[in-house]
């Protein structure tokens, strides 16, 4: 019996113009600062919080030389009240008196817990600020967590991204998606903005981009011993199609090339389980010349689907799945997989498994 | 619960945190068979975020190969089985696919109960992120930099002493963990160390919101016990188990790695997207896949009276279960598979000890490249016989990764698992793989699960273990065969053994076994044979009476395996050497075979 069913392949969407929602919440609670039908710009602040926990335990017992069981006799402070920087927080009388033995705080905060010969103490940090990032509306409040924004534009997801969040204009340093941005190429005039690489990055421009505050890199590929000074030097990065020296794709780069100098946005969190894949969006007002954007379709392993190929000697190429294969094959490998015959652009057939295509779109 | 002994249909899942399976078992001729297999992406994490959607997905492949309804148009298993051939009559279903539990571990003496609690961890589904060792703690204070204040004029850094005590804490205190393993002092000895550390988990805990807290296990000095609880039980859930360190020479990790595990059936297992609704169509809790593949050692073990090692080497982490009479030690790697931990495991482990086990001649960006490639996309199966190679070079480091730990030791079988392993027909390749990365030493079996199923078997055995056992001897174990792995001081080409094998059913076969070679003598599957090595001088193996060594063993897909390249393997200095010489065993174990 012909296998009828057809698996759930990984997605990557490229899509030109569509209705994205996404949630954007504090790491911890806090105040949202916006309600619902809000219109919000990707740098408005929608949310804050006083601080994120900083503890700090200290044995203040064993500094001022007391025993545990009296060291509350000796606090300036109770559980819960703040205390500024170098304030005096624990002070033990000596020599009847005439010497003090005290504990000043490393920094403002607040007491935060006392057990035994140890306070607790929280200092204060600046206040984290969640900002908006997707252009568009407040469609929902989470009560003292964030909020979820809809927002239409183009959308382009990558398959490794690192640096978190970044906003600018985008700006494109290679003619053929295949060029490599050296540095060079990177100054002050790149400052502020998302810079679009096609095959890859130097080292040098990669450094020289961090220095002049480059608001984003979106490159095709990544040189393998670059992805941990990406990581190091939290420059918000995009890679969309894979490491190595390859050429971006021709869908992906001709979509960011449709929008030299327009405002953009990475959100790329470098955490390898964070459940979000990270993406470029463009927002893009509905209806001036698009129409009116809808949620992206689901997307389906299906005769004439466009997959892209992950592996062997087409690795990357972008094909239309022409036929479903229902007897499974022994690869070069030695492993029988099923799959599907995909047609290249210039018209090969060839035969992949489902592990190794991907939907994209 | 059905009976079990009635149950004759049954599917079988492992959610992994890569790919889900679904395998199809049912009786044939009197006896639980495996009939078909479902294999799916799991669906653990955006965009369905759901792990049914994977199950589904697999069980409808199911439904497609067999023509057999199995669930209904609102994706509900039809059960029991009905008269038509719709249905099976039970579900059972183990997962690996959440996140491992974050510990902190904070104890007296690294040397003792750190490390016996360190060993637990590792033996769970869990790994620790944060450790304060008392011990370590103490001493002069340290020079360390701070950046400028925002509001300061100066912008220049500023450098200042700080106790490494307060500097361990504030790292323990800013982690994000699941759990506090509290641990320190042997039983009936000196508390007050112990209490002081007690106080600092105390203030730690109290000082986050109510809801933040985490809960605390204490397996520590059991005299210190109700102090204990008096001050940390009003503040979170406390857990007492036996202590990992009894005394100086005993160490007892067992307890706590019990516990460690029940807390990831808790806190991680039950919280899986979409589990509610499947547990709604298991008769068994889902357990984790690690301890459904403990099961299947355990039996492997007890059946044949064996010793028996089991390796799993998932997508999110690596199993190893080593069996001996009662005693069962597991090294649960959870940051070592081979799905997004291999980009980790490059950074840990230097490039060229990758490259090192490559036959072929490749630039070190490009196998980087394909290797992090990989940790994106883990289920990516390898097109090329040059992919294969990369991915067997990564198999080999994350397994020697995960074994590091293990006590060199003498075995009589060794079972393969995982996605490496499964659905491959290239068993010499998969051999040498294994040889290469464990270097075990002396005569022992090696077994490959041909589909990757031996954890969902595991947990088949718990509602009936003759079907498990049925399945797993005649469908899922593939014998590759038995192993002669000699030990020498010998030099390249010096003789290391004499090697006579005398098949049940013909002519004997004498070999010569040179030092440094490895050899496949052509022994049938299932053919019998007694197998006698006579060892020269420096050469040894476990069992072997005045240099001679004398058994029965049966042959394999493989035949009869010689390894004589010695413990630990050498590899040549010269990269081209090297890669000859592994070109020369991937071709000495059939593993270059030219396949499509």
């Amino acid at each position: 019996m012909a296998d009828a069913v057809l698996p759930a392949l990984t997605q990557t969407r490229v899509l030109k113009f569509t209705r994205i929602r996404r949630e954007r919440l504090l790491p911890a609670r806090g105040i949202v600062l916006v309600t619902p039908g809000s219109r919000v710009g990707a740098l408005d602040v929608i949310a804050k919080m006083t601080s994120a926990v900083k503890l700090r335990p200290v044995p203040v017992a064993r500094y001022v030389r007391a025993k545990e069981n009296t060291l509350a006799k000796y606090l300036l402070k109770q559980v819960g009240e703040d205390f500024a920087e170098r304030e005096i927080i624990v002070s033990r009388p000596e020599w009847f008196g005439l010497l003090r033995r005290q504990y000043r705080a490393p920094g403002a905060g607040r007491l935060a817990a006392v057990q035994g010969a140890w306070l607790v103490l929280d200092l204060a940090d600046a206040d984290v600020e969640l900002r908006a990032l997707y252009r568009g509306t407040v469609i929902n409040v989470m009560e003292r967590q964030g909020v979820v924004i809809e927002a239409t534009g183009a959308l382009v997801q990558g398959v490794w991204g690192a640096g978190g969040e970044g906003y600018g204009t985008l700006r494109r340093m290679v003619e053929p998606p295949d060029g490599l941005v050296t540095e060079e190429q990177i100054d002050v005039s790149t400052r502020g903005t998302i810079v679009i690489a096609g095959a890859g990055i130097t080292e040098g421009a990669l450094r020289r981009a961090a220095q002049e505050r480059v608001a984003g890199l979106i490159t095709g590929s990544l040189a393998p011993r670059l992805r941990q000074l990406i990581i190091e030097l939290r420059l918000p990065t995009l890679v969309t199609d894979g490491f190595g020296e390859r050429a971006m794709s021709a869908p992906i780069f001709d979509l960011l090339s449709k929008h030299p100098g327009e405002e953009a946005i990475i959100n790329a969190p470098t955490a390898p389980l964070n459940p979000m894949r990270p993406e470029v969006f463009i927002p893009i007002l509905a209806g001036i010349d698009s129409g009116t954007a809808t949620p992206p379709p689901t997307l389906f392993a299906q005769v004439g689907s466009t997959v892209r190929i992950i592996g062997g000697t087409r690795h990357r190429q972008i094909g239309t799945i022409a036929e479903i294969v229902s007897i499974p094959r022994l690869l070069e490998s030695g492993v029988l997989a099923r799959g599907a015959e995909v047609i290249l652009p210039e018209g090969e057939r060839v035969f992949v498994p489902w592990e190794n295509l991907e939907l994209i779109g | 619960m059905p009976d079990p002994q009635k149950v004759e249909s049954l599917l079988v899942a492992d959610i992994g945190s890569v790919t889900t399976k679904v395998a199809l078992v049912d009786v044939v001729n009197h006896q639980h068979r495996l009939l078909s297999l479902g294999v799916s992406a799991t669906t653990a994490r955006s965009p369905e975020a759901n792990v049914l959607a994977g199950v589904c997905d697999a069980i409808r492949q199911i439904e497609a190969r067999t023509g057999r309804q199995l669930l209904t148009a609102d994706r509900q298993l039809i059960t029991p089985e009905r008269s038509t051939l719709q249905g099976v009559d039970a579900f059972v279903a183990c997962t690996s696919a959440p996140a491992p539990l974050r510990v902190a571990i904070v104890g007296v003496s690294r040397e003792l109960s750190i490390t016996s609690a360190l060993r637990a961890i590792n033996s769970a589904h869990a790994t620790a992120v944060a450790t304060f060792a008392l011990d370590e703690s103490i001493g002069r204070w340290v020079p360390v930099t701070l950046p400028p204040s925002p509001d300061s004029d100066s912008q220049t850094p500023r450098t200042v002493l700080e106790d490494p005590m307060v500097l361990a804490a504030e790292t323990l205190a800013r982690a994000s963990v699941d759990v506090i393993v509290l641990v320190g002092g042997v039983d009936g000895g000196a508390t007050a160390a112990l209490l002081d550390l007690t106080n600092l988990v105390a203030g730690i805990v109290a000082a986050r919101d109510e809801g933040a807290r985490p809960p605390v296990i204490f397996a520590g000095n059991s005299a210190a016990r109700a102090e204990v609880a008096q001050r940390i039980g009003q503040l979170t859930a406390l857990r007492v188990v036996d202590n990992v360190c009894p005394a100086v020479d005993c160490e007892n990790p067992l307890p706590l790695q019990h516990e460690l595990e029940a807390l990831y059936d808790e806190k991680k297992i039950k919280w899986l997207p979409g589990l509610t609704d499947l547990s709604n169509w298991t008769v068994l809790p889902i357990r984790s896949s690690a301890q459904a593949f403990q099961n299947v050692i355990r039996y492997l073990a007890r059946r044949y009276g064996l010793r028996v090692l089991g390796v799993d080497l998932g997508g999110g982490a690596t199993t190893i279960v080593a069996v001996k009479g009662e005693q069962t030690r597991t090294l649960l790697r959870a940051d070592v598979g081979m799905g997004h931990h291999l980009a980790d495991l490059l950074e840990r482990v230097p490039l060229e000890r990758w490259l090192e086990w490559l036959p072929i001649e490749m630039t070190d960006d490009e196998a980087h490249a394909y290797w992090l490639e990989h940790a994106l996309y883990p289920r990516a199966l390898p097109l090329t016989r040059q992919e294969t190679y990369l991915l067997q070079a990564a198999a080999r480091m994350a397994l020697a990764t995960a074994a590091q730990d293990l006590e060199r030791d003498a075995w009589d079988l060794i079972v393969l698992s995982g996605g490496t392993f499964a659905s491959n027909s290239n068993h010499g390749a998969l051999a040498l793989l294994a040889l290469d990365a464990l270097q075990p030493y002396g005569v022992f079996s090696l077994a490959v699960d041909s589909f990757g199923l031996v954890p969902a078997v595991g947990m088949l055995a718990t509602l009936n273990a003759e079907a498990a056992a049925s399945v797993l001897e005649q469908d899922s174990l593939v014998t590759l065969g038995p192993v002669i792995a000699l030990q020498s001081r010998n030099r390249e080409g010096q003789l290391d053994a004499r090697v006579r094998l005398q098949p049940a059913n013909s002519g004997p076969i004498n070999l010569e076994v040179q030092h440094g070679s490895l050899e496949l003598v052509p022994i049938l599957s299932g053919q019998k044979a007694a197998l006698e090595v006579r060892l020269s001088g420096s050469t040894t193996l476990p069992n072997a009476r005045r240099g001679v060594f004398q058994a029965q063993v049966e042959g394999g897909a493989l035949g009869v395996i010689i390894d004589a390249r010695g413990r630990p393997i050498t590899l040549p200095g010269d990269a081209e050497k090297r890669r000859t010489k592994i070109q020369q065993w991937y071709w000495d174990v059939g593993g270059e075979v030219a396949y499509g």
